[in-house]
C-alpha cells in the first residue's frame, strides 16, 4: 500500500527544477530540529541540479547545501512510513509541485558525502516556508552515504 | 521534569488527547505505548539528537562549494 502511494508521489513530486524564483527568502516558524534559531533563510535554487543553497539570516555562519531527496536516494518515498507520509501529505507533498522535499549533504571528516535522509526538510516554494521533520523506521541514517570519499 | 509512578497498564493522559501506557517492564527495559494524533510525532530521543546533531555538521560553513561542486552543482555566490 505505502509502496502504491509511494509510486503516485514520485509522478506529482516535480524534481527540484522549478517555475519559482532562483532567489528568495524562506522561512522555518519552528526553526530547525534542535536549531530553533534558525528561522529565516536566503534559498538560492540550482533546479537543474536538484540542489538548494540556504544562507541563514540568522547567524552568518550556518549555510546549507540541499538535495533532493529523491536524488538522494531514489527510493526514499517508496520507504517512508505510513504516518510520516500522511504527515508530508498534510504539508502538501505529493499535491503541491511548489513543495518539494530536501535533506541536507555535509562532506564528512574521511571526506564522503553523506546526506541526512532522517530530517528531511519540507519546502514549500510558494508560500516560501519549510519544517524540518524527523522520520522513523527508515533503514537509513543521518550520514547515507551518496558519494563515497 | 513532572515525575510520577505507573503500574504496568496504567496510562498518563497529556493534553487531553495522548495517552501513554506502560505495557510492560522487564528489567531495565519498559515497553510503552502511545496513542497520539498524527499531528504530534512520537521520535525516539537518540533519533531526534542524531538529526541535531547533523544539522550542525551540516551548516558548517566549511567548503560548500567544494561540497556543490561534488554533487554536479555552481560554486555558491557570496
Amino acid at each position: 500500500m505505502t509502496a502504491m502511494r509511494a509510486a503516485r508521489l514520485d509522478d506529482v513530486i516535480p524534481s527540484a527544477a522549478g517555475r519559482l524564483p532562483e532567489r528568495y527568502t524562506l522561512t522555518f516558524p519552528d526553526g530547525l530540529i534542535g536549531c530553533p534559531d534558525w528561522l529565516a533563510f536566503t534559498a538560492h535554487e540550482d533546479a537543474p541540479n536538484d540542489l538548494l543553497l540556504l544562507d541563514s539570516l540568522d547567524d552568518d555562519d550556518v549555510r546549507f547545501v540541499l538535495l533532493d531527496a529523491r536524488r538522494a536516494e531514489p527510493a526514499f518515498f517508496a520507504r517512508v512510513g505510513a504516518d510520516d507520509l500522511a504527515r508530508m501529505q498534510t504539508l502538501g507533498v505529493g499535491s503541491d509541485p511548489a513543495v518539494g522535499v530536501f535533506v541536507t549533504v555535509a562532506e564528512q571528516p574521511d571526506g564522503a558525502v553523506t546526506a541526512n535522509l532522517l530530517g528531511p526538510l519540507v519546502i514549500d516554494r510558494r508560500r516560501r516556508v519549510g519544517m524540518q521533520l524527523v522520520l522513523a523506521g527508515l533503514p537509513w541514517s543521518t550520514r547515507h552515504v551518496i558519494e563515497p570519499r | 521534569m513532572l515525575v510520577l509512578t505507573r503500574r504496568v497498564g496504567e496510562t498518563l493522559v497529556i493534553d487531553g488527547n495522548i495517552r501513554v501506557t506502560v505495557l510492560s517492564v522487564d528489567g531495565e527495559r519498559v515497553s510503552i505505548g502511545v496513542d497520539a494524533p498524527r499531528s504530534a510525532p512520537i521520535v525516539r530521543q537518540e533519533l531526534f539528537d542524531a538529526v541535531q546533531a547533523e544539522n550542525r555538521l551540516a551548516a558548517n560553513r566549511v567548503a560548500p562549494d567544494r561540497l556543490l561542486t561534488r554533487l554536479g552543482g555552481a560554486p555558491a555566490a557570496t
